[in-house]
């Protein structure tokens, strides 16, 4: 409620605001809604440049990342060569050495191919878990019995195993220079 | 709270061109420097992003903003002191009110204008934002950062000293 000093108050009569200044705020606000109809025009043109510009980083970062891992399986691979482990320690080799790469599939004669499969065979039999033994290079070795025996080394060159024709299975040997003595040899 | 936009601020100027005006002169005392200091402030508020607040107190604390900063940037040694008001104008003939009454309502007039006039600058725009701008007290204390009881306390202060000043002079 209005107190009766407020109403003789509302009744004076004010100055005003000129044209002028109806004019100028007029032109500031044409002048604004140009400036942010051009603004919200460059944000989405800037929006997607900024989505263009993070597909692209994406896709460059997928490509270096694909790029290193390929040539990491490369360089695995290469590893797992096994013309690569042609180098191991010495064996007192009688006979020719030879390749008995499984994969390659470059047998020579039927013994080392029968025992080749034997191997692969003992292999998975003896531990699941390890990687499938290689064979890579074999040839004939004498045990200390006098015995001549085709023995086989492994991708990994970490086991000789010889093979038996008779019970047609494969025991490890340890081989020593000029010597070979068999080990964990097994009941036949 | 709403969103200040830019609609907002083009309706507010709309609806309280007056008001704005009155207290951008009631700070200035200087009708050019007043219409400076709404355009200045108008100015700022649109380059200003949109803010959550009430859009008319907002604005009329920006015009007071502004009006200040002229005020004090003008470095004037005393202020304009120009009057609020338009000169007298006489209420149409109503019927039944003969000469003296008339003479009477602008000795009246007269009166109130130079008490209104005459008020402290920070009672002066409680009386122009209150009565001609028609905000209400939170409004008011939103523009002036004070608290609402101490506004609706300062306006009803200010009020009584017109009144008595018009008692006294009537």
């Amino acid at each position: 409620m209005n107190l009766p000093i407020e109403d003789l108050i509302q009744q004076m009569s004010l100055k005003h605001p000129s044209d002028e200044l109806d004019r100028r705020i007029a032109e500031l606000i044409v002048e604004y809604q140009i400036k942010s109809a051009s603004e919200s025009k460059q944000t989405r043109r800037s929006r997607w440049a900024r989505l263009a510009t993070t597909a692209a980083t994406f896709m460059a970062l997928g490509l270096v990342l694909g790029f290193l891992i390929a040539r990491d399986g490369d360089w695995r691979t290469r590893q797992s060569n096994p013309r690569a482990e042609a180098d191991g320690p010495p064996v007192n080799v009688i006979g020719n050495s030879q390749s008995m790469n499984r994969e390659s599939g470059s047998k020579e004669g039927p013994e080392q191919a029968g025992s080749s499969d034997a191997l692969a065979e003992q292999g998975r039999l003896d531990n699941e878990d390890e990687p499938r033994t290689r064979i890579v290079t074999s040839g004939l070795v004498r045990t200390p019995e006098g015995e001549l025996k085709r023995a086989y080394r492994t991708l990994t060159a970490k086991r000789y195993v010889i093979f038996d024709p008779e019970s047609k299975s494969f025991f490890d040997v340890e081989i020593e220079i000029p010597r070979v003595v068999l080990t964990n040899r097994p009941e036949i | 709270m709403p969103l200040l936009s830019t609609e907002s601020l083009e309706q507010v100027y709309r609806a309280h061109r007056h008001g704005l005006y009155s207290l951008a002169l009631s700070v200035i005392g200087c009708e050019q420097s007043a219409e400076d200091a709404i355009h200045e402030a108008f100015v700022a508020m649109y380059r200003r992003s949109p803010i959550e607040c009430d859009p008319v107190a907002y604005v009329f604390a920006s015009v007071r903003n502004a009006s200040i900063d002229i005020s004090r940037r003008s470095q004037r040694a005393h202020r304009a002191n120009e009057t609020l008001f338009n000169g007298y104008v006489p209420p149409k003939a109503v019927p039944g009110t003969n000469g003296q009454e008339r003479l009477l309502d602008q000795e009246r007039d007269q009166i109130l204008r130079r008490a209104i006039d005459g008020l402290p600058s920070h009672e002066r725009e409680l009386i122009v934002m209150k009565t001609f701008a028609q905000l209400t007290f939170d409004q008011i204390a939103e523009v002036l950062k004070e608290p609402m009881k101490t506004v609706a306390t300062r306006y009803r202060r200010a009020l009584k000293k017109l009144e008595s000043e018009l008692r006294g002079k009537l």
